[in-house]
């Protein structure tokens, strides 16, 4: 029975993705492919070019905004209304936006904040805008506004929830009170005592959802620029390029990509296995 | 307490905003710059969805059938090889494995996995999404129910076989009674992680499985908001169901952006 479990586990989880990148770095140095003509490296060395490197960067960068403005609003709505949401109407609402899909959130954030938009259309009433062209960019924009407020929207209720569970969790009101009736000052029970204990509890939440977010398809596909894009939208517009040349080069990227993150992720999992219990 | 409940009004209402800009879209028609209610508003798009033959009935009645048929599935296969995992391996390094398909985005897997569907004969095909979905969904299930076979269970296996019972009793009269609630909960996250997924069900399916994911990018590319706003109303009314009959069906959401 032992091995019946592990070749399932084996076919059904580990090879699809072990033998998918398999056949992307093999595509990548070469070896197979429409125009393979034997071991190269000339297209790993394409990657150096500038592109892969800025749409990483970007899809980090993204990552890390959408993740810190989630936090933030989580931890300020936490700290401000803890005593409300503990009702049942409120507690229940935060479910709401896990119902929206990352496409549905991407068209409505655009239909919210575009040009020709509701906040757009709502400026142009009030006589603060005279056309289109006078609305701030907040889609489609190079700082990636739309994107991380599409992904913002849809994470925060969840990491709001994760913190309200740790809060009970690690009993961060009797410990609060215990910290009070010592003495310590308020802004010190929430520096020394409630963050750290929150921050501890929710790292591993938020190390996923930073690599999650760097590979969000749906979200950058609508709200995206055109350069530098996410990385998972280069690959695939690579992909489907009509210029042959360049697939070897979107196997490189999805392979080198799948390499950091896995390389990402056991890092997160041997350095901080014990400490945040991963 | 009274600006605690001002504030979370402000965050209600932004919640709310998805669901009314949609509803709002789907019921408006030739909305042009700069009128925000000065346009017309109509019932013909929800008409159009109701009429014989519309294709964004035939996607939400593809999307209904590929999601069940993955989450039935994925929770049953995941439920056994979960108990097989927990009872027949002693490290949980094996568990590891289950995690291999999310280090990756879905989107990038597919473009990696495509090579091997394309030579199978499965891509552009229902089955070809049906099993890409599938291998993101399954080791989702093995996770979910890892924890399940505890000693607890364990022991009520053993009950029963002490008592006669053999594999189906165990099954029928053991573990489904303590895991019904699980698998409801397991067979609906599957569902939504497969009524959610657009990069993967586009690049397998190239455009020839056109689940409401895919129509509301069509409707966005084709510049219609308001066909887009409706396949986009369909896609949140089922997970909306699921949160008026139990939330707990909604916590997977965490994975799949």
């Amino acid at each position: 029975m032992r091995k019946v479990a592990l070749i399932v586990l084996l076919l059904g989880c580990v090879a699809p993705l072990a033998l998918s990148l398999g056949y992307g770095l093999m595509y990548s140095l070469g070896l197979i492919g429409l125009q393979s003509e034997g071991f190269t490296l000339s297209f790993w060395a394409q990657l150096l070019s500038g592109e892969f490197a800025r749409s990483i960067i970007y899809s980090a960068y993204v990552a890390g905004a959408s993740t810190v403005l989630a936090l933030g609003a989580a931890l300020a709505l936490l700290f401000s209304c803890r005593l409300h949401l503990r009702r049942a109407l409120p507690y229940r609402l935060l479910f709401l936006p896990l119902t929206v899909p990352p496409l549905v959130a991407a068209f409505v954030v655009f239909q919210l904040l575009s040009g020709g938009g509701v906040l757009a259309r709502a400026a142009w009433h009030f006589g603060l805008i005279s056309d289109t062209q006078a609305f701030p960019e907040l889609v489609h924009d190079p700082y990636g506004v739309g994107i991380i407020i599409a992904h913002g929207f849809l994470v925060f209720p969840f990491f709001l929830l994760v913190l309200l569970n740790i809060w009970d969790n690690e009993q961060l009101d009797e410990l609060g009170r215990v910290a009070a009736s010592l003495g310590v000052a308020k802004h010190r029970v929430f520096a020394r005592i409630h963050l750290p204990l929150l921050m501890r509890g929710i790292f591993p939440l938020l190390a996923l959802y930073v690599i999650f977010f760097m590979g969000a398809y749906d979200i950058p596909l609508v709200l995206g620029q055109s350069s530098p894009r996410m990385i998972s939208v280069l690959v695939l517009e690579k992909l489907q390029r009509f210029n042959l040349a360049d697939i070897p080069v979107a196997y490189a990227m999805a392979s080198w990509y799948a390499l950091l993150c896995i390389a990402t992720i056991a890092l997160l999992f041997t350095r901080f296995k014990r400490r945040y219990s991963l | 307490m009274r600006w605690q409940r001002l504030l979370f009004s402000i965050v209600a209402i932004c919640f709310v905003i998805p669901l009314a800009v949609l509803a709002y879209l789907s019921l408006s028609a030739n909305w042009y710059f700069p009128a925000l209610w000065s346009h017309s508003f109509t019932l013909e798009h929800w008409h159009w969805l109701l009429r014989d033959g519309s294709p964004l009935t035939f996607s939400l009645l593809l999307s209904v059938g590929l999601s069940l048929s993955v989450s039935v599935a994925a929770t049953a296969l995941g439920f056994f090889v979960s108990r097989l995992l927990a009872y027949h391996t002693t490290s949980t390094y094996w568990l590891l494995g289950a995690y291999f398909p999310y280090v990756i985005a879905p989107v990038v897997f597919a473009v990696m996995l495509n090579v091997y569907l394309l030579r199978l004969g499965l891509t552009g095909t229902l089955g070809g999404v049906m099993l890409a979905q599938l291998l993101i969904t399954f080791p989702y299930a093995i996770l979910f129910f890892y924890g399940f076979w505890n000693e607890r269970i364990r022991n009520l296996e053993h009950l029963v076989r002490t008592l006669g019972g053999n594999f189906r009793t165990v099954v029928t009269q053991a573990i489904l009674p303590s895991a019904r609630g699980l698998i409801a909960v397991c067979f609906f996250q599957t569902y939504l992680i497969s009524w959610f997924e657009y990069g993967l069900t586009q690049f397998i399916g190239v455009g020839k499985v056109p689940t409401l994911t895919i129509m509301v990018f069509r409707y966005i590319s084709e510049a219609n908001p308001h066909l887009a706003a409706l396949a986009g109303l369909l896609l949140i009314l089922p997970p909306l169901g699921l949160l008026v009959v139990n939330r707990r069906f909604l916590l997977h959401k965490a994975w799949s952006i």
